[in-house]
């Protein structure tokens, strides 16, 4: 017991640790901007299909469930500016999130876990080049600015899964749908999701890249690492949000 | 800033490294001379690989001396330190090619970092062309590390080494995971680059046929320190139960 909560505040003051290390060198030159470039295009390209999928049924099945009850009140006409307020504000990022905490945080762990086993993180140091900026930077960065994309992207599809049965059941077409839901988001919906997308989409990089970073015990460490490092970020994406919520809430009283 | 003597590629002079209570190096001295090729024999987990990455800074040593080119490794800042390593070539134990790039943008990647060492009048193109040449692997420019054999990795690994015309090479168990017939063409191939490139050489290897192929001369790392060293015939003539164990499993 003891010694499980000497290892959470151990790792806990070198993920943060380890964050600091990013924001003071991430500032200073030199810039690995294609290796970003490319990054962000892998985060992307890895996670839209799973994203857009996810979002879809979710839009689907979060407008199926709630139809009944909102057509036993007579409050049918209140479902897009519901279904739309809970995807973009919590569904959307949140589920974009542990998403892309499966899939970019183990995939970011294991890869550097592995080349770190294998000594391609000490070739990189003895070619010259900072494997922390070349590494950790790039796909860091990269993961906290292709987030919010995702989760705006998610949200769309949801939105459109959702419209589609909205249509099927209550014959709402498409532009009255969107119309209704645009009729009652405001930017207190839309920019706290954004914002917590930010940070989602860096706490779960961030953590990838110190279990990769940190790895020991050889090729059976590359597995646990993933393991590990997707526990934690989607950890972090709850207790994130839960702050989130309640920051968004002092700024525009939910 | 303490500096070395500028005649020497690399000076090491009590030189002790621990993790923890294992004490690795107790005091190892060693010297090179430019154009030099030395073989450090020595049992596994006697600190060989210690040794190397501490000359090229991958591992802060706690005590003694450390020259590389004339610059002492300890007290050089990060960036002193990129500008010795791109004079200092380093060829893995496992060739540590970058599994996500190919063979052409495995080479690409020490040019890319040492623009202005790495015109020398010639184009990028020609300068992988030619080190890739220079291992017998121009095909392969195009592959991926996951579709080379373990021999093909390590050549490749020093065509990658060498790219920059380093002054220094060091060799980590060059041999390490090849079978003989390979083992002995990589012994030979790096005996030929390094005639070509006439660059000092530290091989580390616990393989005796690679290091009389590659060395002119064999330090024995024992028990942290530099046990013994000569030629190999010399080594091979010794009556040292220490040495003669090396010379005994041939």
């Amino acid at each position: 017991m003891f010694k499980g909560i000497k290892r959470f505040f151990t790792v806990t003051g070198e993920i943060s640790e380890f964050s600091l290390r990013y924001f003071r060198e991430a500032l200073l030159p030199p810039y690995e901007f294609q290796e970003f470039l490319r990054q962000c295009f892998l985060i992307g390209n890895k996670s839209v299909g799973l994203v857009g999928s996810t979002g879809f049924i979710m839009g689907i099945v979060l407008t199926l469930q709630t139809r009944p009850t909102l057509v036993e009140f007579g409050a049918e006409s209140w479902m897009p500016s519901m279904v739309g307020i809970a995807i973009v504000r919590e569904i959307g990022p949140v589920i974009t999130a542990l998403i892309c905490a499966g899939k970019v945080g183990s995939g970011i762990s294991a890869e550097l876990a592995s080349m770190k086993v294998t000594e391609q993180i000490d070739a990189m140091e003895v070619s010259g080049t900072n494997p922390f900026k070349f590494l950790v930077i790039t796909r860091v960065t990269a993961a906290t600015v292709m987030l919010p994309v995702l989760a705006v992207f998610a949200d769309l599809i949801s939105l459109a899964g959702s419209a589609i049965i909205e249509y099927a059941k209550g014959g709402v077409t498409l532009q009255l749908y969107f119309n209704k839901v645009f009729e009652f988001l405001t930017f207190g919906d839309l920019i706290p999701s954004i914002v917590k997308s930010f940070f989602f989409g860096f706490a779960i990089a961030i953590v990838g890249c110190y279990k990769g970073f940190t790895s020991s015990k050889g090729t059976e460490g590359v597995g646990r690492t993933a393991n590990e490092a997707v526990v934690i970020s989607s950890m972090l994406v709850f207790i994130l949000d839960f702050i989130a919520v309640l920051i968004s809430d002092i700024f525009y009283e939910l | 800033m303490q500096a070395g003597r500028d005649d020497m590629a690399i000076e090491i002079k009590g030189l002790h490294k621990s993790f923890g209570s294992n004490h690795v190096l107790r005091g190892f001295d060693f010297q090179v001379q430019p154009g030099e090729n030395v073989a450090v024999l020595g049992k596994s987990g006697s600190g060989k690989s210690v040794l190397i990455k501490c000359i090229i800074g991958l591992i802060q040593i706690d005590k003694g001396e450390l020259n590389v080119l004339g610059r002492s490794v300890p007290e050089l800042t990060r960036k002193e330190m990129d500008l010795v390593r791109r004079d200092v070539g380093f060829l893995f134990q496992g060739a540590a090619l970058y599994d996500s790039m190919s063979v052409r943008e495995n080479l690409e990647f020490p040019l890319r970092r040492h623009r202005d060492q790495a015109s020398r009048g010639r184009s990028m193109q020609q300068r992988v062309e030619e080190a890739l040449e220079n291992v017998g692997l121009l095909h392969t420019i195009n592959l991926m590390p996951s579709e080379l054999s373990g021999g093909m990795k390590k050549r490749i690994a020093l065509a990658r080494t060498l790219i920059l015309e380093p002054k220094i090479i060091l060799y980590d168990e060059p041999t390490g995971g090849l079978d003989p017939i390979t083992g002995r063409e990589i012994s030979y191939l790096i005996k030929e680059v390094q005639e070509r490139y006439k660059a000092a050489a530290v091989v580390i290897t616990h393989d005796l046929p690679c290091a009389k192929i590659t060395s002119d001369r064999i330090v024995i790392l024992s028990q942290g320190k530099n046990y013994i060293e000569g030629t190999y015939d010399e080594l091979e003539r010794s009556s040292d139960a220490v040495v003669q164990e090396f010379f005994k499993i041939l």
